[in-house]
């Protein structure tokens, strides 16, 4: 599993494209479209368009003098990510999902990576919540970090707040380590489709072919120095290996994603992510 | 006077919620221990057909960042290094530490890299070593032995544990509460069965997680799955000396003190 989760990381962040200056950006601060007429909240489930804004604080202490170096990272996203039943079997060749009791949705940002693991999911009757934790060896009790609550509403949308201390997985190294010490995260959210990338639902297109989605969207990473800018980058956030650069920015159209690529073998790929009509 | 009131709250208020915000920290800068150094001693168990085996078990704790555990494979009999030695050693990070009394200090560790080396008999890298280089072709499961270190059901990573790792200095020895992995492995018996090498070791404990076997429990960086109460404390209980390492030999087994049993 952890080697299926590492092959899937690597493919994850082999594939972000840095592009730094070269991308308006600017509609990341826009607020998101509204939900996708004709979807449902009778469930969760399903692909939902997010944005996302983390700011991070990182520490560096270094020298016998002891000297503070601090770090502020904020990442502002725009993902289309897939908020998954969980499958409780599998019939006549299809997995039988249960939808209420759906999984979280799943970021892989950097934060991600070094704000601890998650506790099981807790399902609440206007969402759900989700905390992260460490072992404490000594006494054997969990400690949580962080924890992360997600409110949905009937007109399909969601508003998420997420708040997270030290972790030990944020630990580089005591001195000359540049480490996480918390981070927190507003999430805003629109349904754009009740089914889409389940086995029988053509909802969403890659290319004119069905497409199984994973995290896709495109992110802006802004890095203060002590309390000054350093470098903003833009990237694009794609499950895909063997990008190298752009050829026509990342841009939306309604709720639909487009972008084209200069592969390493120098061939133009467009790819165009499509919403069908309900 | 209502505004001064008014204006107090609203300072009260937003110092509170600045104080919320701040992120608390498990982690400290403040440096305790300062003895630096590297330090073996050498480890006895018995399986259950009686045998008896032995171990070496090097500590180095040599900067306020991480602190290595190192095992050797079991030596069936007394330790020796007539033999090539397949040994891992274990790096955790330290996350704070503190004063617990006369000499003695409290690291809180965390996370876990293990990197297995081949420790060659009598220190001899060269070429002229056949069984070193014999052994150091051999392929290794580069994953195996971190089989040894996840908790029941969990995925084998150990960045989600804090360990609090004890050392006390008394009359020029070191103790610790660093346990070794191999008195611990569930079920001696299936021990002396198995296991003539640290290598079948690793291969064992593979197949454990293969087939989706509960591995020992094992609370992180350093098992506490301890199955005999006795049997544990005399490990913590057994001390160790400090060792002199060199650039060429990082380890010195060599230097440890053979304790026969």
């Amino acid at each position: 599993m952890l080697v299926k989760i590492s092959f899937f990381l690597l493919l994850l962040l082999g594939s972000t494209i840095s592009s730094a200056d070269t991308i308006d950006s600017d509609f990341l601060d826009d607020d998101l479209p509204p939900p996708r007429t004709g979807t449902s909240m009778e469930y969760r489930t399903g692909v939902w368009l997010l944005k996302i804004e983390d700011v991070a604080h990182y520490e560096t202490v270094s020298g016998s003098d002891y000297t503070v170096t601090k770090l502020e990272v904020k990442t502002t996203a725009w993902v289309y990510a897939l908020l998954k039943g969980v499958s409780i079997g599998f019939e006549d060749n299809k997995f039988i999902y249960d939808f209420i009791n759906h999984r979280p949705f799943s970021f892989y940002f950097d934060e991600d990576l070094k704000d601890g693991d998650a506790a099981d999911i807790e399902i609440t009757a206007s969402g759900y919540r989700l905390k992260n934790y460490y072992n404490e060896s000594s006494t054997d009790k969990q400690i949580i970090t962080g924890e992360l609550v997600v409110s949905f509403s009937d007109d399909g949308r969601l508003l998420g707040y997420g708040e997270y201390g030290f972790h030990p997985k944020g630990l580089v190294k005591r001195f000359d380590g540049e480490n996480l010490l918390g981070h927190k995260r507003k999430i805003t959210g629109v349904k754009l489709s009740d089914t889409a990338s389940f086995d029988d639902n053509l909802d969403i297109t890659l290319n004119g072919s069905q497409y199984l989605l994973s995290l896709v969207g495109i992110k802006r990473v802004e890095r203060l120095l002590d309390g000054r800018t350093s470098t903003t980058a833009v990237e694009l956030i794609w499950n895909q290996n063997g990008l190298d650069s752009f050829v026509q920015l990342p841009r939306f159209d309604g709720y639909d994603f487009s972008f084209s690529i200069l592969t390493s073998d120098d061939e133009v790929v467009d790819y165009s992510l499509t919403f069908n009509e309900n | 006077m209502k505004y001064i009131l008014l204006i107090t709250a609203i300072l009260m208020i937003l110092a509170c919620s600045e104080k919320r915000n701040e992120p608390t920290s498990l982690l400290s800068h403040k440096v305790e221990f300062s003895d630096y150094g590297t330090y073996g001693r050498t480890l006895y168990f018995e399986d259950d057909s009686g045998d008896q085996w032995c171990f070496y078990n090097v500590l180095k704790v040599e900067n306020p960042n991480y602190v290595d555990v190192v095992y050797s494979y079991p030596i069936k009999g007394s330790c020796n290094l007539d033999t090539t030695l397949l040994s891992a050693s274990f790096r955790s990070l330290i996350v704070s530490e503190k004063v617990d009394g006369d000499s003695t200090y409290t690291l809180l560790v965390s996370g876990t890299n293990v990197n297995e080396y081949l420790y060659p008999s009598n220190g001899d890298l060269s070429e002229d070593n056949e069984e070193y280089q014999q052994y150091f072709t051999a392929p290794i499961n580069p994953f195996a032995i971190k089989y040894i270190l996840p908790r029941n059901g969990e995925e084998p990573t150990t960045d989600n544990s804090v360990y609090e790792l004890k050392l006390s200095f008394k009359d020029g020895f070191l103790t610790s509460n660093v346990l070794p992995l191999v008195p611990y492995i569930e079920g001696n018996a299936y021990l002396s069965i198995m296991v003539i090498s640290y290598l079948d070791l690793l291969d064992m404990l593979d197949i454990f997680y293969e087939y989706g076997r509960s591995l020992p429990d094992t609370s992180l960086p350093f098992p506490e799955m301890a199955s005999g109460g006795n049997d544990l404390k005399l490990i913590r209980d057994q001390p160790y000396t400090r060792l002199y390492p060199t650039d060429e030999d990082p380890f010195v087994l060599k230097q440890i003190p053979v304790v026969n049993e």
